[in-house]
């Protein structure tokens, strides 16, 4: 069983998400900011961390910088959409080292599959590799 | 109270410093009476070394004698003992960051003519070589905002330590008052201690360079083609970090100064306009840092309007001297375009500026909201757009209608975030439908005062076209040369320096 932390200022979509990872059999921690992710990550290190790009007070980019610094191995997949230039965030996310990216809005199993993947990546098997969903 | 800063300097002077230190790195004096268990590691490495007093006290002693009137200032770091006592066995490599990072912002802060010592643990003394007692009380209170922004930062761990500043008058004495007590009280403290100092001559770093970025960029208008390497020789203007506060209150005097806004073309990925922008300066306006220090006028002012775009008129002429060419970007109040006086007043500088200046030129409208009926506001557009490139509106950020705007034939709409718009959380999907309703308009937006990365992405992602705040520059007393900035900068550059970046 796997620990998810889940960061997003979306109440609504974080609960969203939340379920259906719940769902897929995953433990999800869930945070509202990208501040306290941060230090929920370094407290109980999680396998994976999905993180919304644009929040208020600190970003997803940044949190992903911030996560990366302390832990370079904690796989990272960012979720972003809806905005008018969110794709070039996803672009900029995989550029600083997010594990994989997902555009929303996306349907639950897609987030789930992103997920999959992404962990699977993480596998010492093989390399990771940066991938967008 | 009045201490002679004459005899203090002979005191200095003749205070054993047996040994020479050349390096020129800072160390601080033990003061009497001080536990020595609180000095910070890079003091107790200093104990027992030599230093070389005399060289510091000759300098102060010249920026005394040649320069009457001059100012002194210092930064104190309030609450040290107790983040130390929490700290335990980390509070070592804590405090060598933390030294170093101030450090780092007084070299970059600080002009060749000024020069700063750490005297305390950690206090700061600076004397300024060129500024009067308002400016110094000004740039002392920014670095102490600095300081307490970009070294501390987040970091819970030192959360506690508050940064303030004082001044006093460096004349023939100190003269000290209010605020300025906690210095006199250093300065005594010196005076009477047994330590010694080193001198912390420092010079301003050789360019905007410093700030990492790549160096020049095209614009979206007409710009020289700049080539992909360091920014030409010159002096090159210095960076600063005023923290804007508005007012709303009419201002009765002429600005004091003025300050360049860097605003970035998001979609260009280059900055290559610098917004002029006057400000009133309050004699009051400096007191525990972090606090606001300089204030922008949102209310009318037609003798600010006019003084900014002589300002710019100068501008202008001194970058061309240079053999420079930026985009310039002005606001100008409603009521000056609309009052007969002041208007001839306005036009009567604008006609001052050449053909080819007026290419480099945005003027921004002040002060117009929704009540103004499409040809009005065309009218007051005819009135300014023979001498600018472009004509923009600031607005409100709720403003979601803009079809008269675009009628009026504006280019931009744009909003002023600043400090006073509450809590972040509440402003992404404002910012969001500004953006959105901007576009359909088929308007470019803009976004000034923007003081996060956070709310800088979320303008960007909405899809605005300029921006500008802390995040991507600081403001400067001069517009700089053109250069490229990307998204990827924004969060310092690459993967390998994000961490420094947003650390």
């Amino acid at each position: 069983m796997t620990r998810i932390l889940l960061i997003d200022d979306d109440p609504l979509l974080r609960v969203t998400l939340a379920a259906a990872l719940s769902a897929a059999g995953h433990v999800v921690v869930e945070v509202d900011n990208g501040i306290e992710g941060v230090a929920e990550a370094r407290r109980h290190r999680p396998d994976l961390v999905v993180v919304d790009i644009i929040m208020p007070e600190q970003d997803g980019i940044e949190t992903l910088i911030r996560l990366r610094a302390s832990d370079p191995d904690l796989p990272v997949l960012a979720i972003g959409g809806g905005r008018a230039r969110a794709a070039d965030f996803l672009s900029l996310a995989t550029g600083f080292g997010a594990t994989a990216t997902l555009a929303k809005p996306c349907a639950p199993e897609m987030l789930v599959e992103a997920v999959r993947r992404c962990l699977a990546a993480a596998q010492p098997a093989g390399p990771v590799q940066a991938e967008t969903v | 109270m009045v201490l002679g800063i004459g005899d203090w300097l002979r005191h200095r002077v003749k205070r054993d410093a047996p040994a020479k230190q050349d390096d020129g790195v800072p160390v601080s004096v033990p003061v009497p009476g001080r536990d020595p268990d609180t000095l910070l590691p890079a003091e107790k490495r200093a104990e027992g070394r030599g230093v070389d007093a005399a060289k510091l006290a000759a300098a102060i002693r010249r920026l005394v004698k040649d320069h009457k009137g001059r100012t002194a200032g210092a930064i104190h770091l309030i609450n040290l003992h107790v983040v130390r006592e929490r700290m335990g066995d980390r509070w070592p490599a804590v405090a060598d960051r933390l030294l170093a990072g101030i450090e780092v912002i007084l070299d970059n802060r600080l002009t060749a003519a000024d020069l700063y010592i750490r005297i305390e643990g950690p206090s700061y003394l600076i004397v300024f070589g060129e500024i009067d007692h308002d400016a110094a009380k000004l740039k002392c209170a920014l670095i102490g905002r600095e300081i307490e922004k970009h070294v501390f930062g987040d970091d819970v761990d030192l959360a506690e330590i508050s940064v303030r500043a004082s001044v006093f008058r460096l004349d023939d004495g100190l003269a000290g008052q209010g605020e300025e007590i906690d210095l006199l009280g250093m300065i005594s403290a010196l005076k009477q201690g047994a330590g010694q100092t080193v001198p912390g001559e420092r010079r301003e770093p050789d360019g905007m360079a410093a700030a990492g970025r790549r160096p020049e960029a095209a614009d979206d208008g007409d710009l020289p083609p700049i080539p992909n390497h360091e920014p030409p020789h010159g002096p090159q203007p210095p960076r600063i970090s005023y923290v804007l506060v508005p007012i709303f209150q009419t201002a009765t005097t002429p600005p004091s100064s003025f300050v360049y806004r860097p605003i970035w073309h998001t979609r260009q990925d280059a900055i290559a306009t610098y917004l002029c922008q006057p400000m009133w300066v309050k004699s009051n306006a400096v007191g525990a840092a972090g606090e606001g220090t300089i204030e922008y006028q949102l209310a009318y002012s037609g003798e600010g309007d006019i003084a900014t775009l002589e300002e710019v008129c100068r501008t202008f002429r001194a970058l061309a001297a240079e053999g420079r060419r930026v985009l310039l970007s002005m606001s100008v109040h409603l009521e000056t375009v609309a009052r007969s006086a002041t208007r001839k007043e306005f036009l009567a500088v604008a006609a001052g500026l050449s053909p080819a200046e007026r290419r480099f030129l945005s003027v921004e409208f002040a002060g117009i909201d929704e009540t103004v009926p499409v040809m009005r506001l065309t009218e007051l557009v005819s009135v300014i757009q023979p001498f600018c490139r472009s004509v923009i509106l600031r607005c409100p950020l709720d403003r979601r209608r803009f079809a008269g705007v675009r009628e009026a034939r504006l280019y931009a709409v744009g909003v002023e975030i600043g400090p006073f718009h509450g809590p972040e959380a509440g402003l992404l999907a404002r910012l969001d439908d500004f953006a959105g309703a901007a576009q359909a308009a088929g308007l470019r937006s803009y976004a000034h005062g923007l003081r996060s990365r956070s709310l800088m992405s979320a303008a960007i992602a909405a899809g605005f076209d300029y921006v500008d705040g802390d995040p991507v520059a600081p403001l400067r007393e001069r517009p700089s040369n053109a250069y490229r900035f990307s998204l990827t900068d924004l969060y310092g550059g690459s993967p390998e320096t994000a961490g420094r970046a947003v650390a």
